[in-house]
C-alpha cells in the first residue's frame, strides 16, 4: 500500500499522458483533459501544504515564550488579519480581487498593493547592493576563462546603457589591458598581446569615434553575443538537460527513480 | 489621491525603509518586516485556494452539474458532479501530511498522480518542444538570423552556432575521457561556456540594479511626490 | 601593499552606499533618453502591432512582485498597446501573488484609454440624442453600442480577468482544447458565456498571440505545452535573469518577440511613446552599471597587483 499503490499510480498517469499525446482521439482526449483538470484541483490543495508546519511553530514558540516570540505573533497576526481582510473584501464584492476596493483602508487588495508588494519587491532589490559587493569582491580575472567570462559580462551590461556608453567602455579598455599584463607575469605573453592589444584598440576606437556612434554598435555587439555564441552554449545546455530530464520522466514513469516517495 | 491610498503609501514606504534597514546591519525594524511578509504571504495562499479551487473549480463547478442534472434531467451532469468527489478526496489526502508520518504516507497517492501526470507531460514536452526544434534550427544550413538579412556575417554567425553548440555538448559528455581530439573541441566548448555565463552574469546584474530602481523610483515619486501631491490639493 | 590590501577589504556598507546614491541621484534628477531599439523587442512590438482589430491577446502574468520594475512596465505597455490596437485581453495568472498587479495594469489601461476617449464617446451621445430624443429607442442603443465599441474598453467586452488557477503545464495544455474546463468563471465567479467576448473564444484557436510576463520557467512552459503542441504564437516579456535562456527559442523561432529587463521595457515604451517606469528608470540603470563594471574592474586589477607582488616575494 505504502510503495505499490504510488508506483502503480505514477506508471498509469504517465503512460496515459504519452498515449493520448499520439492519440488525441476520444475517449483519450477527455480523459486526459479531465486528468488536467484533477491535476489542477490537486495544485489548489498544495498551495495549503505548508501552513500547518508555519502556523503550528509560531505557536509553538509563543506558547513556549522564546526571545523572539514576539515576531511570532507579528507573523500570525499579519496572517489572521490578511485572512479576514480577504473574506470580508470576498463578502463584499464576489471576489476578494476587487480593483475598487484599493480605495478602502484594509481591504485584500489594498493590504496586497501596500504591504506585499513593497515587502517582495524591497527583500529582492537587497540583492543589487549584494549583487555590487560581489561584483567587487568576489570576480576575479586570474585565468583565460574567467577574463573571458568578466569581459563577457561588462559587454551585456555595456550594450543594457542608455546613457555613459563611452565611460564604461574605457573602463573595459583598462580592464582589457591590465588583464594583457598581467598574462604577461603568469608567463602566457600571446594572449597577453592579444588582450592588451584588444584593449589598446577598444580604447583609441572609443576615443576617435563620436559618442553616438559607440553608444549605437554597443547594443549591436550584446545583441550579438547574446544571440551567437552566448546562444548556442545555452542551447547545448538546454539539449543536454532536457535529454536528461526525458530520461529522468521515464525512469520514474518506470519505477526506477522513487526518491519522491521517500519525502513522508 | 485618497486618504486610503495615502495611509498606503506611508505603510509601503517605512516597509520599504524598514527591509533596506537591513543593508546597515540585521535590526528589528527588518525583523518585523520580514514576519509580516511572512504572513501575509501564507494568507494570499489561503484566499486563492480558497476562492480559485474550492469555490470555482469544486464548489460551483459541482453546484451546476447537478442543477444540469436536477432540472435537466441530464445524467452527464450527475456523472460529472461525482466525479469531482475523486480529486477532492485527492487533495484531502495531500493534506493528510498536515497529521503526521502515522497517516501522512497516503499523500504518496495524489503525490503519485502528480508526479506521474508531471513526468508524462515532460517526456512529450521536452521531445516536441525542445529537442526536435532546436536540433532541427541547428542544422538548417547557413542559418539566417530573422532579424537581420541574409549576409555574411549572419553565414559566419551561423557556423559559430554549429561550433558552440556541438562543442558545448561535447564538453558535457562524460563517457569518455577529454582527451585528443575531443579534448580540443571540449575546449572550444568551454569558451562558449564561459560566454554564456558571462552574458548571464551581465544580464543578472540588470535585472538586481532593476529592482532596487524599482524602490528608489517609489520612494522618490510615488512617496514623497505622492504626499506633496495631496497636500497641495488640500 | 598594506593600502590595496586594506582598499580590497573595506566595509562592503560603503559599497552600498555608494550603490544606493548612484541609483539615487538619476531618479531624482529625471534625464530624458532616448533609445535604440534592439531587434526583439522590435519583434514583439511588430506581433502586437500587426493583428487585426479584434483579436484576441491572452496575457499572462507569470511574475510578481519580486521582478515588478521589469515585468510590471512590460505589461502595462502591453496592455496600453492592445487596447489601442482595438484588441481584445483575457487575463490569467500562474503565479498566484502576481495576479493583481496584471489586473492592476489592465484595469487602468482601461481607465486611462476612456479617459482619453471620454470626449469622443460624450460627444456621439450627445449627437445621438439630438437624432434619437427617445433614449429607450433600438436606434439610439445602437448608436450608443457602437459609440462603446469605439470609445470605451468595457470588462467582459473588451478584456477579461480568468483569474488564477493552480497547475501551470495541465492548463497550459488542457486549454489547447477548452480554456472552459479550467475557467468555466472568470475571478469574479461570473460565468465565462455570460461575458460577450468570452463566446467565441474556446482554445488557442482563438487566440492570435499570448504574451507571458515572466520572471521564471513559465515561458518555456509556454513555447513546449501551447507553443509546440498546439502552434500558438508567444510573445514574452522577461527579466534580465531569464533573458539568456530564451535565446535559443528566439532563433529556433518558437518565441516571436522577446522584451528582456527593464531596458526592453524601455524600448517598447519609446516604441509605444509612452513613458512609464521602463523609460523613467533607464538613466539610474546606466549608472548603476558603470558602478559595477568599475567595481569588477577595481577588483581585478587590485587582485592582480596583490598577485604579482606576492609572485616577486616568493
Amino acid at each position: 500500500m505504502k510503495r505499490r499503490v504510488p508506483l502503480i499510480i505514477t506508471f498509469l498517469m504517465g503512460v496515459l499522458m504519452v498515449v493520448t499525446f499520439f492519440i488525441p482521439r476520444e475517449p483519450f482526449g477527455s480523459f486526459e483533459q479531465r486528468m488536467l483538470v484533477w491535476f489542477s484541483i490537486l495544485g489548489g490543495f498544495t498551495l495549503l501544504l505548508g501552513l500547518d508546519s508555519l502556523v503550528k511553530h509560531h505557536f509553538r514558540r509563543i506558547i513556549r515564550k522564546r526571545k523572539d516570540s514576539f515576531y511570532s505573533i507579528v507573523t500570525l497576526v499579519s496572517l489572521f488579519g490578511t485572512l479576514a481582510a480577504g473574506i470580508v473584501t470576498w463578502a463584499k464584492y464576489g471576489t476578494p480581487l476587487e480593483f475598487a476596493s484599493l480605495e478602502q483602508i484594509g481591504s485584500f487588495y489594498w493590504v496586497y498593493w501596500w504591504i506585499m508588494v513593497p515587502l517582495q519587491s524591497t527583500v529582492f532589490a537587497l540583492l543589487a547592493f549584494f549583487i555590487a559587493s560581489a561584483a567587487y569582491r568576489a570576480f576575479r580575472a586570474r585565468t583565460f576563462d574567467a577574463t573571458l567570462l568578466l569581459v563577457a559580462a561588462i559587454l551585456v551590461m555595456i550594450g543594457k546603457m542608455t546613457m555613459g556608453v563611452v565611460p564604461a567602455a574605457l573602463i573595459l579598455a583598462v580592464f582589457l589591458v591590465a588583464a594583457g599584463v598581467y598574462r604577461f607575469f603568469v608567463r602566457e605573453p600571446v594572449l597577453g598581446i592579444i588582450f592588451g592589444s584588444i584593449g589598446v584598440a577598444l580604447g583609441v576606437l572609443v576615443i576617435i569615434f563620436p559618442a553616438a556612434k559607440i553608444a549605437q554598435i554597443a547594443p549591436q555587439v550584446q545583441e550579438w553575443i547574446m544571440s551567437v555564441p552566448q546562444m548556442a552554449a545555452r542551447r547545448g545546455i538546454l539539449i543536454g538537460v532536457t535529454l536528461g530530464a526525458v530520461a529522468m520522466s521515464i525512469r520514474i514513469i518506470l519505477g526506477i527513480e522513487r526518491t519522491y516517495l521517500s519525502s513522508t | 489621491m485618497s486618504f486610503a491610498n495615502l495611509l498606503g503609501l506611508w505603510v509601503a514606504a517605512t516597509l520599504t525603509i524598514a527591509i533596506l534597514s537591513f543593508l546597515y546591519r540585521d535590526n528589528p525594524l527588518y525583523k518585523f518586516a520580514e514576519h509580516v511578509y511572512v504572513g501575509v504571504s501564507a494568507a494570499y495562499f489561503i484566499i486563492y485556494s480558497a476562492k480559485f479551487t474550492m469555490e470555482l473549480q469544486l464548489i460551483n463547478e459541482f453546484k451546476s452539474n447537478l442543477e444540469a442534472y436536477l432540472q435537466q434531467g441530464s445524467t452527464s451532469g450527475l456523472v460529472e458532479a461525482l466525479l469531482l468527489i475523486i480529486p477532492t478526496i485527492l487533495g484531502i489526502l495531500m493534506l493528510t501530511r498536515w497529521v503526521g508520518p502515522k497517516i501522512g504516507w497516503i499523500s504518496r497517492w495524489p503525490i503519485a498522480f502528480t508526479i506521474g501526470l508531471g513526468a508524462g507531460l515532460g517526456i512529450t514536452g521536452g521531445i516536441q518542444g525542445v529537442l526536435l526544434p532546436q536540433v532541427q534550427a541547428t542544422i538548417e544550413p547557413l542559418w539566417v538570423s530573422p532579424f537581420s538579412g541574409a549576409n555574411l556575417w549572419a553565414a559566419v554567425g551561423s557556423l559559430l552556432m554549429i561550433l558552440g553548440v556541438v562543442s558545448t555538448l561535447i564538453y558535457f559528455y562524460f563517457s569518455r575521457p577529454h582527451r585528443g581530439f575531443i579534448g580540443v573541441v571540449s575546449r572550444i566548448g568551454i569558451i562558449f561556456i564561459m560566454v554564456s555565463f558571462g552574458a548571464a552574469f551581465g544580464a543578472t546584474v540588470m535585472a538586481r540594479v532593476s529592482l532596487l530602481i524599482g524602490r528608489l523610483y517609489f520612494l522618490v515619486n510615488e512617496w514623497i511626490g505622492g504626499t506633496i501631491d495631496f497636500i497641495q490639493a488640500l | 601593499m598594506k593600502f590595496i590590501r586594506w582598499v580590497t577589504n573595506i566595509d562592503r556598507r560603503i559599497i552600498f552606499l555608494l550603490m544606493f546614491v548612484v541609483v539615487l541621484v538619476p531618479i531624482l534628477i529625471d534625464i530624458p533618453l532616448e533609445t535604440d531599439v534592439g531587434p526583439t523587442v522590435e519583434a514583439a512590438y511588430t506581433a502586437v502591432d500587426t493583428l487585426p482589430p479584434g483579436s484576441v491577446i491572452m496575457l499572462s502574468v507569470d511574475y510578481d512582485a519580486t521582478s515588478y520594475p521589469e515585468c510590471h512596465p512590460m505589461i502595462v505597455a502591453v496592455s496600453n498597446h492592445a487596447f489601442s490596437k482595438g484588441l481584445r485581453i483575457i487575463l490569467v495568472a500562474h503565479i498566484p501573488t502576481g495576479l493583481p498587479l496584471g489586473q492592476a495594469a489592465v484595469e487602468e489601461a482601461a481607465f486611462e484609454y476612456n479617459k482619453l476617449h471620454k470626449q469622443e464617446y460624450d460627444a456621439a451621445i450627445k449627437q445621438a440624442i439630438t437624432t434619437y430624443p427617445d433614449t429607450s429607442s433600438v436606434e439610439f442603443r445602437q448608436v450608443r453600442e457602437d459609440a462603446a465599441v469605439k470609445y470605451k474598453k468595457r470588462y467582459g467586452v473588451d478584456y477579461v480577468n480568468l483569474g488564477f488557477r493552480p497547475g501551470l503545464a495541465s492548463i497550459m495544455v488542457g486549454m489547447g482544447r477548452e480554456i472552459r474546463d479550467f475557467y468555466a468563471q472568470d475571478y469574479k465567479s461570473t460565468d465565462v458565456d455570460s461575458l460577450p467576448m468570452m463566446k467565441r473564444v474556446h482554445n488557442y484557436e482563438d487566440i492570435a498571440l499570448l504574451a507571458s510576463f515572466a520572471h521564471g520557467k513559465q515561458v518555456e512552459y509556454w513555447i513546449q505545452y501551447a507553443g509546440a503542441r498546439y502552434g500558438q504564437k508567444i510573445i514574452a516579456g522577461v527579466t534580465g535573469v531569464v533573458i539568456p535562456d530564451l535565446y535559443p527559442f528566439l532563433q529556433s523561432k518558437q518565441l516571436s518577440g522577446l522584451i528582456g529587463g527593464l531596458k526592453g521595457a524601455n524600448e517598447y515604451e519609446f516604441l509605444l511613446g509612452r513613458k512609464g517606469l521602463g523609460t523613467k528608470g533607464m538613466p539610474a540603470q546606466s549608472t548603476a552599471h558603470i558602478l559595477v563594471i568599475f567595481l569588477i574592474v577595481l577588483g581585478t586589477i587590485f587582485e592582480f597587483i596583490l598577485s604579482i607582488l606576492s609572485r616577486r616575494k616568493s
